[in-house]
């Protein structure tokens, strides 16, 4: 399986680029494709050098590192789009960059010229494309005009699955390994817990509808978009009165609030503090990678371009089969009817949001 | 390169890639991890590491059998392999490919397309483009072979 990431030099690519490395992802024939996400870079030889460090760094077990600032010259089965802005983590100047929105128009030209790219050479051998880059939802719809739907994922999802799991154990003082839970919807302010599909290993229907209201503390799905907007109005707000200790009063905020919301809003003040979400990001890549890896079919959660699954319509986050591609979404027959009325907004909303951006 | 006699028939088409190979261990080794990485079988691997090659690459030529965009995607990962200089994905029928056997000289004259050159009483040199030589081979017309199939790259050779 040869990998290239666009955007490598970037702090979320240049994990995910290391990570591949050192945890031996990639045999020593297979290809890592370093591609510069900015053509006009400041920093023309940085992959270069970045390829001789992970060279000196791994050398017992290391792939064929390739490096090009050409998007004609991808060539890897797996394609990880991690190029693009990102919000200023200077959290006093966060009222005026402060949603994923703003990112969208900055992103969206990126988007198009990568994905035209790869469909050019690619028609007929597609590429599996994962958007880390955010917009995500934008970043998948963009590419799904160029490639077959069935192989764009966005991360988002994914990676909001993997804190909801981590948000739930975490309270009941388990390993993120017991817990089965997945968060649809669209990455950020847009989310959509899934409480249905939470599986805690080892807790029967009783327990488990027990636990499972003990940690909601009486909240329901239909009131999660208003207080998530509520907490995160007034989470901006703290933090951007106060630059410096402000991210650390947010944390131990959202630390006293339901595990879906913290999922949703935790991102934050980690964002503000400075040290960013790189590592669950790209931790959450090299998973999302070794579950295509498998070679068998695998459910995950993930953006997807939906046309009608579920009566959806819009790239959100939804759980999938993959089998190399996605083979189908899971259908929503455990889900309650609130859970499939919020993802049908969301992806109206989204898609909406989506058109305006690139006047669709 | 086994005998085609045990494989499936192959319905794709065959190609010729032509190689500038950096002349260092394990060259040969990443080539045809691309191939086989993608469940590919190269039909023939040919290379030479002599003077012959002006840009002062050993050469490779590898024929095998893939779609078109298939084949299109093997030649461009092998153009981002560290020990590749270029690659060149050629039809075969491409001018500048000669495919050559050794065959037993029976006087008979050769289709259109394959050139013959006696050699002694009993063999015969015969060379044209890959498709030819392929497609008079599978004819039943052409003599029997007296040894294995070669194939060379026309380099230098000035416009007629």
């Amino acid at each position: 399986m040869d990998i290239s990431v666009i955007g490598a030099s970037g702090g979320c690519g240049r994990e995910i680029v290391t990570r591949l490395v050192s945890e031996g992802l990639l045999g020593r024939r297979e290809l890592l494709q370093l591609v510069g996400g900015n053509p006009a870079s400041n920093r023309p030889s940085y992959l270069h050098g970045m390829r001789a460090d992970l060279q000196d760094a791994y050398a017992e077990n290391i792939p064929e590192i390739d490096v090009t600032n050409d998007a004609g010259d991808i060539v890897g089965d797996i394609v990880v789009m991690a190029a693009g802005m990102t919000l200023p983590v200077d959290a006093g100047k966060a009222g005026s960059v402060q949603s994923r929105d703003d990112l969208a128009l900055g992103n969206a030209r990126l988007f198009e010229h990568f994905a035209a790219a790869v469909a050019r050479n690619r028609k007929g051998n597609p590429p599996l494309v994962i958007i880390v880059s955010n917009p995500v939802e934008l970043g998948v719809h963009v590419f799904c005009r160029h490639l077959p739907r069935e192989y764009v994922l966005g991360m988002g999802a994914f990676s909001d699955s993997q804190r909801f799991r981590w948000e739930i154990a975490s309270q009941l003082g388990i390993g993120r390994q017991r817990v089965s839970a997945s968060m649809a919807g669209e990455h950020g302010l847009g989310m959509v817990p899934l409480w249905s599909t939470v599986r805690i290993h080892g807790l029967r229907d009783e327990e488990l509808q027990a636990t499972i209201a003990r940690l909601r503390d009486g909240t329901t799905s239909a009131d999660f978009p208003a207080r998530l907007a509520a907490e995160h109005a007034a989470l901006m707000s703290g933090m951007m009165a106060d630059p410096d200790s402000g991210p650390v009063r947010a944390l131990e905020r959202v630390a006293c609030l339901p595990p879906d919301l913290r999922v949703a809003l935790k991102p934050f003040p980690v964002h503000y503090s400075q040290a960013k979400t790189v590592s669950a990001t790209a931790t959450a890549t090299i998973e999302f990678v070794k579950a295509l890896c498998e070679g068998r079919a695998v459910e995950i959660c993930a953006q997807y371009q939906h046309l009608g699954e579920m009566g959806i319509y819009g790239p959100i986050g939804n759980r999938l089969i993959l089998d190399g591609s996605v083979r189908r979404v899971v259908p929503g027959d455990d889900l309650t009817h609130e859970e499939i009325a919020l993802l049908q907004s969301c992806g109206a909303r989204c898609l909406k949001k989506i058109r305006e951006w690139i006047r669709e | 390169m086994s005998d085609p006699a045990l494989r499936p028939a192959n319905a794709f088409p065959l190609h010729a890639i032509a190689l500038g190979l950096l002349d260092r261990p394990g060259a040969a080794h990443s080539v045809a991890d691309v191939f086989s990485g993608r469940g590919l079988q190269m039909e023939a691997f040919y290379s030479t590491a002599d003077s012959l090659n002006p840009d002062g690459h050993a050469r490779a030529l590898i024929l095998f059998q893939a779609s078109p965009d298939r084949a299109d995607l093997v030649c461009r990962v092998l153009r981002r392999l560290s020990c590749v200089h270029r690659a060149d994905l050629l039809s075969p029928d491409d001018p500048h490919l000669v495919q050559s056997v050794l065959v037993a000289n029976t006087g008979m004259p050769p289709p259109a397309g394959i050139t013959i050159a006696p050699l002694d009483g009993q063999t015969a040199l015969a060379a044209g483009s890959p498709a030819a030589v392929k497609a008079w081979l599978d004819s039943g017309d052409a003599p029997p072979r007296h040894g294995a199939l070669n194939l060379e790259l026309r380099i230098n050779v000035p416009a007629a």
